[in-house]
């Protein structure tokens, strides 16, 4: 593992000058992805970039914008975090999915997006909640939906020198289920056949807002969003729900590679849809 | 004094857990001018090359040596085929190409980037189905010599390299006899035995032009070392030293000097003190796999389940083994020919070639994969005759005294009792309760047998000092399977003292003496005859001396506890120690015991050997000794996901009177979780160009703890029936407990869901497939119906 410097800013406009001036740097977050991939030559750089002093960073807190998340909060204290509310809870259990134990104390929530796995696990939860990135660009910081910006494996809508802040997320609605399911072969260390994530908003007895987003199953984390309108202003049922099910199978875009074929995913993909919309209503509150 | 068939504990145990223990990698930071060797590896699984340019990299800081195929000035020829490098043509993807030794790790890894090759791809066959043809799109090897003009071949295939028959009685009349016969074609696939320690050799050219190396190889004496000699005959035997420090796992993969030779070599080139070690990539992309085995089976039993015939091909798959006349398909064949009785047998074996890395052995030589099919038509006959799984076995097994198919005498077989005892533990005969779920519940058993080739020869010395500590010398491999413990327990039996008097040194050819090698799960059955014969070696020498000094019959005289006891004189017992006079320094005509002198004895053990095999390809004495084990399984299938979940497994083994039960116990339950990696989900999967896909632990599945049965549902039970011939009655254990899990899991799968697995890993996918194909069935019947 080779580079020439390692810097550690106190600020992050220190960071962002320094990444702005070397085009050939890294961002050092948690380092789960980025060490062996130096270690292993498939990436090279000339300077890491170490974000573990920046104060900006780090956090869990609700604001009047939402549920802010430091992008340097680490798997593991997300996973035991206390302060989430509802709905949003799921994105602990997502954390608590990513890897091993070892992996999950040093890796963080920033890291498992900007690494822009399709296997992310913390990814659906994102496109569940409808929550946004804040991104330092230069001297500004704006915010971009997560859904822009998951746009490829390992591609990101991030430039060269950008610093993810945190994540914004939205206050869910009080009648708000999510839930997440990661099926693989060997538990929670191994990568995922298919993640399926859904979320269900229900008013007076009909599905007002739905939401089911996929991990392993396309370049990227996707939605399906035909089957997420299919579902509105419905009565949820057994079989809406296989139905729902049916059309996530046949519009998710999986490949085959060392973990699983093509067809296997999609039937997989069916599957854990189904399971993850019943256990989505199932933690509505109230019903 | 009673020390062996006792729990007690390691002799390695503190070592470990503290760390102090010295594993390859801990040799490293002793020589600071140590130069790292890297392979550069073919990408393609059969190519020619077309130009290597070692120019620039040769050139490249830090750089020391470039070796090429070519430029290495040895016979490949006397290179084992793991190791050899590729001159003009690579036959598997993972071959080296070049070798680069350097100063640091990096200027290695960067100079092997820098060498340019062209390759030319060619065609290739990487499975047995695409490689057991008349025209296969490669020939691996054309110069195989089985392919002699005239020479009438079952299988006149140009990669099949060997052939092996056997017959007993008459095949025709035994299926005449059946009430009843079933028959199937069965497979396996490839995998690796990842030990946790990669492999490693460290070779130091010394002052004076000797060579020392450290490696956690097989055999120091008969594997390594022979081969290094064999390999560069310029060097004198006795100018190589071979140390085996601690090392981490084998399973058979470090029974193959892959990594020593080319690190002998790049210190010959170099003139310096060299390290090799696989990266985990190329642990599974250059280091030996499996073989595989593919089996036609036939059988035939009359209606009160006895069996009367049966009929075996097999496929040896072995890889790029161009060269290798010792496959023939008999090695795996043979676990097929020690647990049945039949009166008439048809086998015919062959060993196969394809475009994938050399295999070697791994834990059982093929019996998991020979037997996997012939278990599962066991269960076949029972259902067809009404029968249950554990009753058709225990009704077939031989008994002792009995004969194999070879027509030898087997002097040693528990496998009833470890049936029984597997059946029990899941309590086989209740059947398993459905819930309703998307979950099926099904219960499996399956046993095994496996031989042990009466190969080797095993040497021990035993040191008895003057102040009474002991000292062991031996160079058995110590790959972590407890032998050593056993070896000292055996000595403090012989000697009748306390184990912790005893120190073991292991694994130096300068100072400890010959044996062989490990394999075949012997070391315990061989270098402890080794020991035991040392240690009368000893105890003689001590009767003669204290004959001597109190003018009586030697056999007077008997040694334990650190004493003499003597009959028929004045003096009832002496310390030992009292034996050793002391020795000063102008003192004159000093022959008997003297202090700073100890007793040596030396223990030679080596089996019978074996009677060549008749054109029946039977003989009275062909594997020397069996151990057997039945495994037994309680199994939840997920109807929606295919995936297999193991609820409770059952590993009984006939070890023979185990010397340490606790280091048996713990044998029994690291097979179980092996096997049943291996038989669930682990699987070698190749790319286009034939290279290996998922060649790392993360994408290859080794089961990890949390996909293992808690606790309380791995159960081991010990089946002795000991062995005559064997220290205190005990033989090996460590292949066949691995070998019947997964019949034992795929008769599981048949109870639970009603479907016959053909192959092995029962992947999810793969039962999802047969769930499917079982249902596709069902619907087309019911549709017909109405």
């Amino acid at each position: 593992m080779y580079f020439e410097r390692y810097e550690r800013p106190e600020t992050v406009q220190e960071a962002s000058a320094l990444l702005r001036e070397e085009r050939e740097s890294r961002i050092l977050a948690g380092g789960t992805d980025l060490v062996p991939r130096l270690k292993s030559g498939a990436w090279k750089t000339k300077m890491v970039v170490d974000l573990s002093r920046l104060e900006e960073l780090q956090g869990v807190r609700y604001t009047k914008r939402g549920l802010e998340l430091g992008a340097m909060v680490r798997l593991a204290a997300l996973q035991e975090e206390r302060s989430l509310q509802g709905a949003h809870r799921l994105l602990g259990e997502c954390a608590g999915h990513v890897s091993s134990i070892q992996v999950r104390n040093m890796a963080t929530i920033g890291g498992n997006s900007c690494n822009a796995s399709p296997s992310a696990d913390t990814a659906p939860a994102m496109l569940l909640f409808n929550a946004s990135a804040c991104i330092r660009r230069g001297d500004t910081e704006y915010l971009l939906p997560m859904d822009e910006f998951y746009m490829g494996a390992g591609r990101t809508a991030l430039e060269q020198g950008d610093i993810l802040l945190r994540f914004v997320i939205p206050k869910q609605p009080e009648h708000t289920g999510a839930a997440y399911y990661k099926y693989s072969i060997r538990g929670d260390s191994d990568i995922s056949i298919v993640g399926a994530g859904a979320k269900l908003v229900l008013e007076e007895g009909r599905i007002q807002e739905a939401r089911l987003a996929f991990a392993s199953v396309s370049a990227k984390t996707i939605r399906i969003q035909e089957a997420e309108r299919m579902l509105l202003g419905q009565e949820p049922t057994k079989e809406l729900f296989q139905e729902a099910a049916v059309l996530c199978a046949g519009l998710c875009a999986p490949i085959t590679d060392q973990r699983a074929s093509e067809s296997y995913r999609r039937k997989m993909t069916k599957v854990f849809a189904e399971k993850a919309l019943a256990s989505a209503f199932r933690r509505i509150s109230g019903i | 004094m009673k020390m062996t068939g006792k729990d007690y504990i390691r002799i390695d145990a503190y070592e470990k857990v503290t760390g102090r223990a010295e594993y390859m990698g801990d040799l490293v930071h002793k020589f600071p001018d140590l130069l790292y060797v890297k392979g550069l590896r073919s990408p393609y699984a059969h190519a020619r090359i077309l130009r290597l340019d070692i120019q620039k990299a040769s050139r490249l800081s830090g750089v020391r040596a470039v070796v090429t195929g070519e430029n290495a000035g040895v016979d490949w020829g006397k290179f084992p085929q793991q190791s050899r490098m590729a001159v003009t043509e690579t036959l598997w993807a993972g071959q080296t190409v070049a070798l680069v030794a350097a100063e640091s790790l990096e200027e290695a890894k960067r100079a092997i980037e820098a060498i340019e090759v062209e390759y030319e791809p060619l065609e290739h066959v990487l499975t047995w189905q695409e490689s057991f043809c008349e025209r296969p799109k490669s020939v691996v090897d054309p110069k195989l010599p089985i392919h002699q003009p005239g020479k009438p071949m079952h299988f006149p295939y140009p990669n099949v390299a060997g052939e092996f028959v056997q017959q007993k009685g008459e095949i025709e009349k035994g299926f005449l006899e059946a009430a009843v016969t079933v028959e199937g074609e069965f497979w396996t696939e490839k995998r690796v035995h990842s030990q946790l320690e990669r492999a490693a050799a460290l070779c130091a050219y010394e002052k004076d032009g000797k060579f020392t190396m450290w490696c956690n190889g097989c055999g120091i004496h008969g594997v390594v070392k022979k081969a290094l000699a064999a390999a560069f005959p310029q060097i004198p035997y006795s100018d190589i030293r071979v140390i085996s420090p601690y090392t981490g796992g084998s399973f058979g993969n470090r029974n193959i000097p892959y990594v020593e030779l080319p690190c002998f070599l790049m210190a010959l080139k170099t003139k310096g003190t060299v390290f090799y070690e696989f990266t985990r990539e190329e642990m599974f992309t250059a280091a030996p796999t499996n073989w595989v085995c593919a089996t036609k089976i036939k059988l035939g039993a009359d209606a009160e389940g006895r069996l009367t015939a049966k009929e075996l091909r097999l496929i040896e798959e072995l890889g790029a083994a161009a060269g290798n006349e010792a496959y023939t398909g008999r090695l795996s064949g043979s676990s097929t020919a020690n647990t049945y009785s039949v009166p008439n047998v048809s086998f015919l074996g062959c060993s196969l070639l394809t475009n994938t890395v050399p295999a070697g052995p791994y834990r059982g030589l093929g019996t998991p994969d020979a037997i996997f099919g012939l278990e599962l038509l066991m269960n076949e006959l029972a259902e067809k005759l009404h029968m249950s799984p554990l009753e058709i076995r225990l009704k077939n097994i031989i008994l002792r005294g009995e004969e194999d198919d070879y027509g030898e005498e087997i002097t040693s077989i528990g496998v009833a009792q470890c049936l029984q005892q597997a059946a029990e533990a899941v309590e086989l005969s209740v059947p398993c309760v459905q819930d309703g779920s998307e979950w099926l519940y099904g219960k499996g058993i399956a046993c095994c047998g496996k031989q042990n080739g009466p190969n080797g020869r095993s040497e021990a010395d035993v040191l008895i000092h003057h102040d009474g500590s002991i000292e062991v010398r031996v160079s058995c491999d110590n790959h972590g399977m407890g032998v050593s413990t056993a070896l000292v327990q055996i000595a403090a039996e012989e000697l009748s003292v306390e184990p912790k008097q005893i120190r073991l040194v292991i694994g130096d050819t300068d100072r400890t003496p010959f044996d062989n090698f490990s394999a075949s799960s012997s070391g315990l059955y061989r270098t402890g005859g080794a020991v035991r014969i040392a240690c009368r070696d000893a105890k003689r020498q001590l009767q003669e001396e204290a004959a001597r000094m109190f003018g009586i019959p030697a056999e007077l005289a008997e040694i334990r506890e650190n004493r003499v006891y003597l009959r028929g004189t004045y003096v009832k017992s002496v310390p030992i120690c009292e034996l050793f006079r002391p020795l000063s320094m102008f003192e004159q005509d000093v022959w008997g015991l003297k202090q700073g002198t100890p007793v040596r004895g030396h223990g030679v053990f080596c089996p019978a050997q074996a009677v060549p095999w008749d054109e029946k390809g039977r003989t009275p004495r062909m594997w020397n000794w069996f151990q057997y084990a039945a495994s037994a399984v309680e199994i939840a299938v997920n109807q929606k996901t295919g995936q297999i979940k193991i609820l409770k497994i059952a590993n009984a083994g006939d070890t023979g009177s185990p010397i340490n039960p606790k280091i048996v116990e713990g044998q029994l339950e690291g097979a179980a979780h092996m096997a049943l990696g291996f038989t669930v989900q682990e699987q070698l999967l190749y790319d286009e160009n034939g290279k290996v896909k998922n060649a790392s632990l993360g994408d290859y599945r080794l089961p990890l703890i949390l996909d293992m049965p808690v606790n309380e549902n791995v159960k081991v039970c010990i089946c002795p029936d000991p062995l005559p011939d064997g220290p205190y009655g005990a033989k090996g254990m460590s292949e066949s407990v691995v070998s019947a899990v997964g019949a034992a899991v795929a008769g599981a799968l048949y109870d639970a869901a009603g479907i016959k697995a053909d192959h092995y890993p029962m992947t999810a996918e793969m039962v999802l497939r047969l769930l499917e194909e079982k249902k596709a069935v069902h619907d087309e019947k019911e549709r017909r119906q109405t």
